[in-house]
């Protein structure tokens, strides 16, 4: 190694530029609401197999930068569903739609758009070299007229025979420099420059919360809802509001369900509670395309978690009788009401005989019987497992 | 609450890189919940000792740092970069322009909000933002100390997600890290020239104005991560898709890889999650809109490796033309 060597490595460790260019003159309009859509792999990187994946791994970053920035973010969930929506299915379709067509889908003031020019990564035994090219552009979409364009690079070079003196670190580096962190590192310096470099706005933008105006709910005659509903029940909903949102009734967990717009301002659907489902508070929202949101709760609670299954389960002959007895099932947050007992018949047919309330039954004795079956039942109806146990004195 | 105690620790051999975490077994980052995250909190002590004076002499070279600016702003950037790096996950993070705003509206202090009851607070944040989750920040460290021939910058950060129904603390993570550049390290030259520019070189290194936001970016992408993190890690599976439509009503049956959350995307339909029934038994029936037709839709399952997996659904057109 010559002399200057580490001399270079200094200098190179902060290598790296960024260019910008921005409309002189303000945009007309004021400008609020900002999409970004997908990048796209150019040049050497669209050869590349892992350059689609690398883009989308830079429009994350700038799409988490812009949101932090002066403007209001569409979500990019929202963009991916209206783009889908207005048949704009690929990256590169959308990167062919028309100004117009991007606005009619969007409905946003302007996009970011752009391409990842360069991803290279050299790695020359112990020393490595990792550079990311992109350029940005920003696009009003009422005029179709691009106000800013940025470009940027930055490179990560690093190896252990420069970095000073301090071989592991550079032997780690090395090693490291080929996966996506790696990139992520790199990208994300010069998503952070370009991102900068775009104008703000003069004033903030205002945000708009839709309102709900009143909801209503109905569940099917003879449903008591001071009690948790259980699988089955049938539960509408009914919401009026501020027009042109997203309506969304709220199981819990991201269970999410669309309540469609009927009528302006009038969002209406129903749903069927499922096996599992459990919410001890489920609301609407109503949505902007923003994201702001308003949420009413329903006063209503869903429990349709089967109970567990119980435990020691036995039988016993008592004279003409059967003496059937258990225990609760573990899950004492979960605790059931009722235990359904069936009777197992010869031919493998199942017959309900009982509800106990307790822990254990007392049953006539019958020779056809081969053996009994208990599951523990919820409040809101739902039945847990069954535990099994032969009747005394069957033959198996 | 039963909860699941994960405590991970890494110390990696260049630096005090540490992440330690409890989450609860509920929590499932995969689907698609909607997340606030609030103002983070500046708890950080500041310059110590030797430091003190170095530090103010570094405040005002700016050419050599931005020290005092990252400082004063330390919060606001953490909060910024979690947020950012949240769209790395199928949470649906939303615009902190839109939380501070409607916060504001609903008359909730941040600080407050922070300071006092954190469960009463993500109850209250949620009915106002109608959000799944609340997340709370602490930025516990964010420091600079320069002695001339060395330099610490040590950056530490709280985390706490809290389901906005419950209140339930449902992940809890503090993540640290530091980066240090001088001669402490050691040298190895094999030339006095070289001796001297790593003797020189390696000081200066520390005042690199960028050290701040490099760290940021690294911890902020390592407390999602560990965010992320699900054991096993398997990946996303859809064997069988199957669509029937029924008096407006559409069901969908999907199976595959149990619990894997499987969305449902029908055209001009925001998203549905399907229930999983039995292992691997994804359904789900959505109420259609009048008029509403379409001839294909899309089910998308996230796998433990949070890879994705996207499959056609055909829908039965003489059910929806009857």
């Amino acid at each position: 190694m010559s002399r200057a060597g580490p001399a270079i490595g200094v200098l190179l460790l902060t290598v790296g530029c960024s260019s910008a260019w921005v409309r002189p003159e303000p945009t007309p309009r004021a400008l609020r609401t900002v999409a970004v859509l997908p990048l796209l792999p150019a040049g050497d990187v669209a050869d590349d197999d892992l350059g689609a994946h690398r883009a989308e791994m830079l429009t994350t970053i700038v799409t988490g930068r812009m949101a932090a920035g002066p403007y209001l973010l569409m979500p990019p969930h929202t963009v991916e569903h209206r783009l889908r929506a207005a048949g704009l299915e690929t990256p590169r379709a959308v990167r062919e739609a028309s100004p117009e067509a991007l606005h009619g889908a969007l409905g946003v003031d302007f996009v970011v758009r752009g391409d990842l020019t360069e991803d290279l990564h050299v790695q020359v035994g112990v020393v490595h070299w990792r550079s990311v090219e992109c350029r940005l552009e920003a696009i009003d979409l009422r005029d179709g007229y691009c106000f800013s364009a940025v470009e940027g690079f930055e490179v990560d070079f690093s190896g252990v025979l420069l970095e000073l003196g301090q071989p592991f670190e550079g032997l780690v580096d090395a090693v490291d420099s080929h996966d996506d962190e790696s990139f992520v590192r790199v990208a994300e310096w010069v998503v952070d420059d370009l991102v900068r470099a775009l104008p703000e706005p003069p004033t903030p933008p205002e945000i708009e919360v839709p309102v709900i105006r009143d909801v209503r709910w109905e569940l099917p005659a003879g449903v008591d809802a001071t009690r948790p509903l259980g699988p089955g029940h049938a539960l509408t909903v009914s919401l009026r509001g501020d027009p042109g949102h997203v309506a969304r009734l709220d199981l819990g967990g991201g269970r999410r369900l669309q309540l469609p717009e009927v009528e302006p301002g009038h969002y209406r659907g129903a749903c069927t509670v499922m096996v599992g489902d459990r919410c001890a508070a489920p609301s609407v929202t109503l949505t902007a395309a923003t994201g702001a949101a308003s949420a009413r709760p329903l006063g209503l609670e869903v429990d349709a978690r089967p109970p567990r299954a119980v435990r020691a389960l036995h039988a016993a002959a008592c004279g003409e009788r059967v003496v059937l007895g258990w225990e609760a099932p573990p899950d004492a947050a979960n605790e059931a009401l009722l235990y359904v007992v069936h009777a197992r018949r010869a031919g493998g047919e199942l017959e309900e005989l009982r509800r106990a309330p307790g822990y254990h039954t007392v049953l006539p004795r019958d020779p056809r019987v081969v053996g009994y079956l208990v599951s523990a039942r919820s409040e809101a109806g739902t039945l847990g497992p069954s535990r099994a146990v032969a009747a005394p004195g069957a033959s198996r | 609450m039963r909860r699941a105690l994960l405590l991970v620790l890494i110390v990696s051999g260049l630096g005090c890189r540490s992440v330690s975490s409890e989450r609860s077994p509920q929590l499932d980052v995969r689907a698609p919940l909607r997340v606030a995250v609030l103002p983070f909190v500046d708890a950080a002590e500041g310059d110590r000792l030797l430091a003190v004076p170095l530090g103010a002499l570094m405040d005002v070279v700016p050419l050599l740092s931005d020290d005092a600016q990252d400082k004063a702003h330390c919060a606001r950037i953490l909060r910024h970069k979690v947020h950012a790096n949240l769209h790395r996950t199928q949470l649906e993070p939303l615009s902190p322009l839109v939380i501070d705003h409607q916060l504001a509206a609903a008359g909730l202090d941040p600080a407050q909000l922070h300071a006092g009851d954190r469960a009463a607070s993500a109850r209250a944040v949620a009915r106002a933002l109608g959000v799944d989750l609340v997340v709370f920040g602490t930025v516990l460290e964010w420091d600079r100390d320069y002695v001339l021939v060395a330099s610490w910058l040590s950056t530490a950060l709280d985390l706490e997600l809290r389901d906005g129904r419950s209140g339930e603390l449902v992940y809890r993570g503090e993540v640290s890290d530091v980066k240090t550049a001088g001669l402490h390290k050691g040298l190895v030259a094999t030339e006095p020239a070289e001796f001297a520019v790593i003797l020189v070189g390696e000081p200066l290194r520390g005042l690199r104005n960028t050290l701040f936001e490099d760290l940021s970016n690294e911890i902020t992408r390592l407390a999602v991560d560990d965010l992320l993190r699900t054991s096993g890690a398997a990946g996303p599976e859809i064997t069988h898709v199957a669509a029937r439509v029924d008096g407006g009503r559409l069901t969908a049956l999907v199976l595959g890889a149990p619990g894997a959350p499987t969305r449902l995307e029908l055209p001009g339909l925001e998203p549905v999650l399907l229930r999983e029934t039995a292992p691997g038994t994804c359904c789900a029936t959505v109420e259609l809109p009048p008029g509403w037709f379409a001839e294909s839709g899309h089910v998308l399952q996230v796998g433990e490796d949070h890879r994705e997996l996207r499959a056609a659904l055909s829908i039965p057109q003489e059910s929806l033309l009857r």
